[in-house]
């Protein structure tokens, strides 16, 4: 604490004293560039990259830069906006058996975070502001959530949800590049949602998809159809896909398991396989 | 024939020493194939040397299921998880494409099992398990001659030797409509001239006059095949062109939901947002396929969902799960899944209003007040038990009733009708003059009883009171004048008090 108190004070004394070395603060602050990796362009196979090897011209490192790295270090524990890096977890419960769950990290900004519930996790990457705000689905009514940071901190909160009971709620994670989709096709007379949470962009990124249904207020009964629809890319038509279920409808004890879907060969690229008996279609009563 | 003597199995005393090569090891007993023929040797009593000796420490059971795309879809997968919940393993589940799974069993050290699911038809799944590519067949329907014929041929065993299959589940084949379809019962008669393309309008079978748009299974599946030899047979019909054909029944259910004018053949399990039709008799009884209505095979269309296992010897956690699926655990899970289990469940005598008031109606010269009043005064204080036995001709019982003489026998013997009177009450058809009815029933409700004593050797009869008795065909629960409606009258019912 002292130490944070001695940079801001030393920050604040510098900016006073020295107008050159304030401007390089300036430029501390400005955010930084995202760090998540872009997928790459996919390259036909067999196009030959002739790219001519070049030599970088050397040019000699001026010291110039030292002293603005010494002040962005002395200022670790500071975020862009001048708040403190602790990172944080907070969860409170929304309508329709939500969490509305806020993680903040100021010094982590684009970075990827993965949140995990009930054995479920998705990756999502931090807002600029270092302050993150969704709605997940509760899956239980003792829901626990746990929060992943880069840089190796994991958060935990809790809430009591008791309004989750009242839910089906079939939820389908994804990880890796190119993620397939959870499918719900249902007659317009029966409540349901499908949410998407999430964003994978890479090999270690998961999304979450969540059908939502409420059941002690169905006015009709009738059957969702719930399937797999997975793409296949570059990047998966050797591997497969990877996935996990959990199934949880009132009345039956929630179940989960993981899913491997095979890889369909790299000729079927640009197709997309349906699983239509792969989930358990899901049967709404009116109550 | 040269054997390349791969594994020399040798008794913990030294005393025999067999050489051969492995055909197979599954965890428990060795099969070698030996100048004596193979043999198959108890894994505990020998030791094991050579270059074809299994590692005993990462045996992994595989187990390879084909059959009937109806159980592979929910059913075997929903008892597979259960399963494997139940004896604390993880699943994954490795999808290769719609037609193919393999479940992936393991506890905390090491894969223990891997459940290979071909999902086909019933056909394929006999076809498979005659050519030993399957271990497990799951079928809707007992083998054909031909496939028993080819099963001895082909060396695998006789396909009907013993008790080979096992009723894991009950469904019902019913007609479905779209929800605004005004006509909801046929009889069985109307919807054979529906669904084979007979009948081309509605207004042909009593509805409004526009046509009918036909959604059915495939024309190798196994349902489409049995309502073919249990409903077309008898009215000499078949499927005509024009209908469409789908490869899953969600999809007849779902094209069938859509479109008022449709009509579809499914199963109860997979009637999605589609109505099933309720079947009727031309006097006045109909049936609908309930849950209560399956399970006592009162629904004519009843359609037993069945494994059927090889003359060989399975790995233990095959069996494990074979029983598994008839054990009272696994009807919650079948349940779950859509389909009816067998649980033993009981119905008053008060909830029996309709067949009473039918049983009246129906009473005259053959059936007289004093037998009406006979047969109240013994069933009014007691409650119909779901199990009913049900016969193929003569005293013979179909393979549902086969079923429910081992789940009431097995009740028996655990002692849960201790102190109760069970009366099982044959009744029969109403055709031909009531005397020999009455005594054909009273024979039938006899060879119950005597199949039930030798199938629960361990229960204590003095404890729990059967008997036999008879009401010939004074409790009609169909109409006499079709073969499907004499097949459901002739029963045998259990009243417990």
């Amino acid at each position: 604490m002292s130490r944070i108190i001695r940079n801001v004070v030393l920050a604040a004394w510098c900016g006073v004293a020295s107008p050159a070395v304030a401007e390089s603060v300036v430029a501390a602050i400005t955010p930084p560039l995202p760090k998540m990796a872009l997928p790459s362009p996919d390259i036909p196979q067999g196009a030959a990259l002739d790219a001519e090897a070049f030599t970088p011209v050397s040019m000699p490192v001026h010291d110039a830069m030292a002293p603005v790295a010494d002040m962005v270090m002395r200022q670790a524990n500071i975020s862009n906006f001048g708040s403190a890096c602790g990172p944080s977890l907070s969860m409170a419960v929304a309508i329709d058996a939500m969490l509305a769950v806020r993680v903040s990290a100021p010094c982590i900004p684009y970075d990827m975070v993965r949140l995990e519930h009930e054995g479920l996790s998705f990756t999502v990457p931090m807002p600029m502001t270092g302050e993150l705000d969704l709605l997940l689905p509760a899956l239980t009514a003792d829901a626990v959530v746990k929060v992943y940071l880069s840089d190796g901190t994991v958060l935990s909160a809790d809430a009591e949800v008791p309004d989750a009971r009242n839910y089906a709620r079939v939820a389908l994670q994804w990880d890796g590049v190119d993620p397939g989709a959870l499918v719900a096709k249902a007659p317009k007379a029966l409540d349901g949602t499908l949410m998407h949470l999430g964003q994978s962009v890479d090999a270690k990124g998961s999304v979450l998809h969540v059908f939502s249904s409420r059941m002690d207020t169905q006015t009709a009964s009738g059957v969702v159809r719930l399937s797999v629809l997975a793409p296949v890319t570059a990047s998966n038509c050797r591997s497969g896909h990877e996935a996990r279920v959990r199934r949880g409808v009132p009345g039956e004890p929630a179940a989960t398991y993981d899913l491997r879907l095979k890889g369909l060969g790299c000729d079927a690229i640009g197709e997309s396989l349906e699983l239509k008996n792969v989930l358990q279609d899901l049967q709404l009563s009116q109550y | 024939m040269a054997v390349a003597n791969d594994v020399q199995l040798t008794s913990r005393d030294g005393a025999i020493q067999i050489e051969g090569t492995l055909l197979t090891y599954d965890g428990e007993f060795y099969r070698v194939e030996t100048i004596y023929g193979p043999l198959t040797l108890d894994g505990g009593g020998v030791t094991c040397d050579g270059p074809g000796c299994p590692d005993l420490n990462a045996f992994v059971a595989d187990v390879r299921f084909s059959g009937a795309n109806r159980m592979a879809e929910v059913l075997i997968p929903a008892l597979i998880q259960a399963f494997a919940i139940r004896n604390e393993l993880s699943v994954v589940r490795e999808v290769t494409d719609e037609r193919q799974s393999t479940f992936v069993l393991s506890d905390q050290e090491r894969i223990q099992a891997r459940f290979e699911l071909s999902s086909g038809t019933t056909a394929e799944g006999y076809a498979d398990l005659i050519a030993e590519e399957a271990d497990i067949a799951m079928v809707l329907r007992e083998p054909r001659k031909s496939e028993v014929s080819m099963a001895r041929t082909a060396a695998s065993g006789d396909l009907l030797k013993g008790r080979r299959a096992r009723v894991v589940a009950l469904d019902g084949i019913v007609a479905v409509t779209a929800p605004g379809q005004p006509l909801r019962s046929l009889s069985l008669d109307q919807m054979a001239a529906a669904l084979s393309g007979q009948a081309t309008r509605w207004s042909d079978i009593g509805g409004p006059d526009v046509p009918i748009v036909r959604h059915l299974p495939m024309p190798e599946s196994g349902l489409l095949e049995t309502f073919e030899d249990r409903v077309l047979a008898q009215s000499d019909s078949t499927i005509g062109a024009g209908a469409t054909h789908h490869t899953l029944l969600q999809d007849v259910a779902d094209s069938v939901a859509d479109d008022t004018f449709a009509i579809g053949l499914t199963t109860l399990s997979e009637t999605g947002n589609a109505v099933p039709m309720r079947v009727a008799g031309a006097c006045g009884f109909e049936t609908s396929a309930t849950l209560a209505a399956l399970r006592a095979e009162d629904y004519p269309l009843t359609l037993p969902l069945m494994l059927y296992t090889p003359a060989r010897r399975l790995p233990l956690i095959a069996r494990e799960f074979l029983d598994f699926t008839q054990d009272p655990a696994a009807d919650l899970v079948i349940r779950r899944a859509g389909f009816v289990d067998q649980a033993i469940t009981k119905t008053s005598f008060d909830d029996q209003g309709d067949r009473l008031a039918h049983a009246i109606s129906q009473a005259g010269p053959e059936v007289s007040l004093e037998d009406l009043q006979r047969m109240v005064e013994a069933l009014r204080e007691r409650d119909r038990l779901s199990t009913t036995f049900r016969f193929t001709g003569g005293t013979r019982l179909d393979v549902q009733s086969e079923e429910n003489i081992i789940r009431l026998a097995r009740a028996l013997e655990t002692g849960a009708f201790n102190n109760r009177d069970l009366l099982l009450v044959g009744f029969s058809d109403g055709e031909g003059p009531a005397g020999p009815n009455l005594s054909l029933s009273k024979k039938r409700a006899r060879s119950v009883l005597r199949l039930l004593k030798e199938a629960a050797p361990d229960a204590d009869f003095k404890r729990v009171t059967v008997r036999p008795d008879a009401f010939g065909e004074a409790l009609p629960m169909a109409c006499d004048d079709t073969e499907w409606g004499r097949a459901i009258n002739r029963r045998v019912e259990v009243w417990v008090k």
